[in-house]
């Protein structure tokens, strides 16, 4: 895992992290670091603690050990800095809320307790649904969007915090081609301007394409570093089990 | 009619609907919030939980105050709130079976207090089992501002802490992403639930208070497309179930206040899941209706 990258290139540093629901390891001894600029995919099975990883890495979980740093710095201290993309399976779309409303949520970490959201916070949630393709939508219902504009709306949300680093939890789930083709365009803009992506990712056919880096897990870091260097059936096998890439149809 | 204006200008009916109609006001908004995070349940296991409350303060001080019963019944539905959330963060029991055997556990306890209580001298005067059915009719002044009191308290902290309310109610794991802390939003929100129960315990009882969150909150979302819009509306169902089933029960003498209150306020709510634009039942069939017939016409015209 070392990358002997110099301090100014990392976003994140995870150290030594070990997460248990109950006694059971979900995630045993992870050492990682991503570098800044950068797009990582992190893959591997269900169960291998992809979705724990970053809830971990955003101080939503209590780990058993182990510590994660930004910039070089405590978690907490750079919350603004962090934007998570949550899986758009866990909210309730039938919410009675429009569009608009759920961008300017990107805004409330700026805000802190009490204090609403201005005209400023409203122009930059405006902005944000313009990025993303959204902004004639404004002022629907969020029931009344398909899966990929639902996806589009979290990005834009994300896009409103004005955030450095990215936390996606597997953002192409249930989105159509053109949708897909969208976000990826999203990532590379993120990423040109000097933004960084950690990212869950479940299909191996477009990792190479979407992303600079690919992190291998399974319970533990299989194998970390650029997509070129760790993107073989070795790797791969190592982390689902034998031949899977096989049958993953890959091979 | 000339009854109806006549009951108005009865001031015994002026405090028992400003009473419930306030208490609406406070439920109805409290409701939107349990319903949106599917808790609707919570407030059933609160306020049953709340009954050994209302007993123990009364064995411990012996009065009759309703100040002090309700103050007993205030730490009882604090107490539960805190052992649901505790059990369902904790441990691997789920939040529904939490609430199941807080609630009957919590309720059981009561009875068995209260009929050892009722072997007390100023038991029957103390009118303990109001709480278990309510009794709006037995509302005093001093009942009202105690309503109106504690329910500014709960919609000034609603107001306050709107923004909170809202992303935690609709994004829970994204509004921690932020730096929000859960355990305080918990704390805000069970605060407010509990207080705007133990308000109501009195006229409508422990058994029937939930529906009083609930039915205005499940008619409000059928006609609302935004969240302030739903608790407004909420709000303005429960106040007109309030005023209306006092209204009711005030002019049948023989029917109980609180029962009538929740039975309005289901009617309000059946109607909405009816007939409300869009969301309703009868609009649904009907849109269903329509797509078929189009969609034969169309085949009609293949063959």
């Amino acid at each position: 895992m070392n990358h002997n990258a110099k301090k100014s290139e990392v976003a994140i540093e995870v150290f030594d992290l070990t997460v248990a629901y109950d006694i059971k390891p979900v995630l045993w001894d992870v050492d990682i670091l991503f570098r800044r600029a950068k797009s990582t995919a992190i893959v591997g099975p269900n169960g291998a603690g992809k979705s724990t990883l970053i809830k971990a890495m955003l101080g939503m979980i209590r780990p058993l050990t182990g510590a994660v740093h930004f910039y070089s710095k405590s978690g907490l201290l750079q919350r603004n800095q962090i934007a998570y993309v949550p899986q758009s399976a866990s909210i309730d779309w039938d919410f009675p809320i429009t569009v608009l409303d759920v961008v300017l949520m990107g805004r409330y970490g700026h805000l802190g307790w009490i204090k609403r959201p201005g005209k400023h916070d409203r122009e930059l949630a405006t902005d944000a649904l313009e990025k993303v393709g959204m902004q004639d939508y404004k002022t629907r219902q969020i029931s009344e969007l398909s899966g990929g504009q639902q996806q589009r709306v979290f990005l834009a949300r994300a896009f409103a915090q004005e955030a450095t680093v990215y936390l996606m939890d597997e953002p192409f789930k249930g989105v159509d081609a053109s949708t897909e083709a969208a976000i990826v365009d999203l990532l590379k803009e993120i990423i040109s301007s000097g933004n960084t992506i950690v990212l869950v990712h479940h299909d191996l056919n477009t990792v190479a394409d979407y992303f600079d880096e690919l992190c291998l897990i399974n319970k533990r870091i299989i194998a970390h570093g650029p997509v070129e260097k760790v993107f073989n059936e070795e790797n791969i096998n190592r982390t689902y089990g034998r031949n899977s890439l096989a049958k993953a149809g890959l091979a | 009619m000339k009854g109806i204006i006549e009951l108005f200008s009865d001031y015994t009916f002026q405090i028992v609907a400003l009473g419930t109609g306030l208490l609406g006001v406070v439920s109805g908004v409290l409701g939107t919030f349990t319903v949106l995070r599917r808790q609707s349940l919570l407030g059933d296991g609160i306020s049953h939980a709340a009954l050994p409350g209302v007993v123990i303060a009364f064995l411990l001080t012996g009065t009759k105050n309703t100040e002090v019963l309700l103050f007993g019944a205030l730490i009882a539905g604090l107490i539960v709130s805190f052992l649901i959330t505790l059990v369902t963060r904790y441990t691997r029991v789920k939040f529904d079976t939490a609430l199941a055997v807080f609630l009957s556990v919590f309720f059981g306890l009561g009875l068995a207090l209260l009929s050892y209580a009722q072997r007390h001298p100023n038991a029957n005067q103390a009118g303990l089992s109001r709480f278990i059915y309510g009794q709006a009719s037995t509302f005093l002044a001093r009942d009202v501002w105690i309503v109106a009191i504690a329910g500014l308290f709960v919609l000034i902290l609603v107001f306050l802490f709107w923004k909170e309310l809202k992303v935690f109610t609709f994004d829970p794991t994204f509004a921690q992403s932020l730096g929000y802390s859960r355990t305080r939003l918990d704390m805000i929100m069970n605060l407010l639930l509990v207080v705007s129960i133990v308000i109501g315990l009195q006229a409508v009882g422990v058994i029937l208070m939930s529906a009083m969150f609930i039915a205005p909150s499940v008619a409000a979302r059928q006609w609302s497309k935004s969240l302030g819009g739903m608790v407004l509306l909420s709000a303005i169902f429960g106040a007109m179930s309030g005023v209306l089933g006092t209204l009711v029960s005030s002019a049948y003498a023989n029917l109980p206040t609180g029962p009538v209150i929740v039975v309005c306020a289901s009617i309000i709510a059946g109607i909405s899941l009816l007939f409300a634009p869009g969301r309703g039942l009868v609009h649904s069939f009907y849109r269903r209706y329509k797509a078929r017939k189009e969609m034969k016409g169309k085949q009609a015209l293949n063959a």
